[in-house]
């Protein structure tokens, strides 16, 4: 039988390269969704989430915040610096409350509530940056409600998908020779 | 995790359902389209006060800030023109017609609020 040859670090670093590839792609192609009338220009559903919460819920807290960072360069590199420090502050604040949940005695919340809370996170962390940099918090009035809807309705979205993509995405762990123990 | 909904999902949903609702109710209270005077704010100073009920002519004023915008007055509105930004959601903001309408370019550090009648010598917040 063929001796596996490979560390165990080294499977993880590769399931975490291909992870963050899935979150950029994700990310991208929403971005190329028009925006839609009515709603604040530069909301999206936020679908690499769900990448996100599977890495923070069955690989690590850490890995699941490296692929918030590698999210925010991206957007850094693509779309400007501010649209950098945005997916910055969304992605991290984001990543935060779905490790925060996640790790609850008793595991309280399900899929949806993880999910809910992490793009309600996001926008939060958005629109606090905003409100930075233009000066003012006059943003949170108009932008706040509509923006809380929103994640909310993401939110659930991207739960639905995360609920029916994670048999796929433990496959793909498992591909990779990392052995995954969610704790119920 | 692998369970989709649970107890606290619920409540959870409900708590932010709430707040949404109560945000919506309190922004629109205070809205209103009469005696608009909009400010025009940059690096988080206000530079422009401008009041939107005495505009007689459209025109135009184009900041000084980098990447530069160009901002459009007229009789009750304002709005972003152009951009040199590169996502210019403040262009794609459109028209800012009502009390507590705003308008964002985030890489120039500008901003445009309108803001509502008398606001000045007014509590900002009130609780019963």
């Amino acid at each position: 039988m063929k001796k596996d040859t490979v560390s165990p670090r080294t499977k993880r670093l590769a399931l975490l390269g291909i992870l963050g590839a899935q979150a950029l792609v994700l990310s991208f192609l929403e971005n190329l969704i028009p925006a839609i009338p009515g709603l604040p220009p530069g909301a999206k559903p936020g679908l690499s989430n769900i990448v996100t919460m599977f890495t923070a819920a069955a690989i690590g807290p850490v890995d699941a915040l490296c692929i918030a960072v590698l999210k925010a360069l991206f957007a850094g590199l693509t779309r400007g610096l501010t649209a950098g420090l945005m997916s910055l502050a969304g992605g991290l604040l984001s990543t935060l409350v779905m490790v925060l949940l996640l790790h609850l005695k008793k595991n309280p919340f399900g899929i949806l509530g993880v999910s809910v809370a992490a793009a309600v996170a996001h926008n939060a962390g958005q629109l606090l940056v905003a409100c930075l940099l233009s000066g003012t918090a006059a943003l949170v009035w108009s932008y706040g409600p509509l923006l809380l809807l929103f994640g909310i309705l993401a939110g659930i979205l991207t739960g639905i998908f995360l609920k029916l993509l994670f048999p796929v995405l433990l496959k793909q762990s498992r591909f990779f020779g990392i052995s995954i123990n969610l704790q119920q | 995790m692998s369970k989709f909904i649970k107890k606290a999902d619920l409540i959870l949903l409900l708590i932010l359902l709430l707040l949404c609702g109560g945000l919506l109710l309190w922004s629109h209270r205070t809205a209103s389209e009469e005696n608009l005077t909009a400010v025009i704010m940059q690096n988080g100073e206000e530079i422009e006060e401008i009041s939107l009920d005495k505009v007689t002519e459209p025109y135009s004023i184009s900041l000084d800030c980098k990447p530069a915008v160009t901002i459009r007055v007229e009789l009750g509105c304002i709005y972003y023109a152009s951009a040199d930004c590169p996502d210019k959601l403040c262009v794609r903001a459109g028209k800012l017609q009502k009390a507590g309408d705003t308008a964002a370019c985030l890489p120039s550090k500008t901003l445009i609020v309108v803001k509502g009648p008398a606001e000045e010598g007014q509590p900002d917040v009130l609780t019963y």
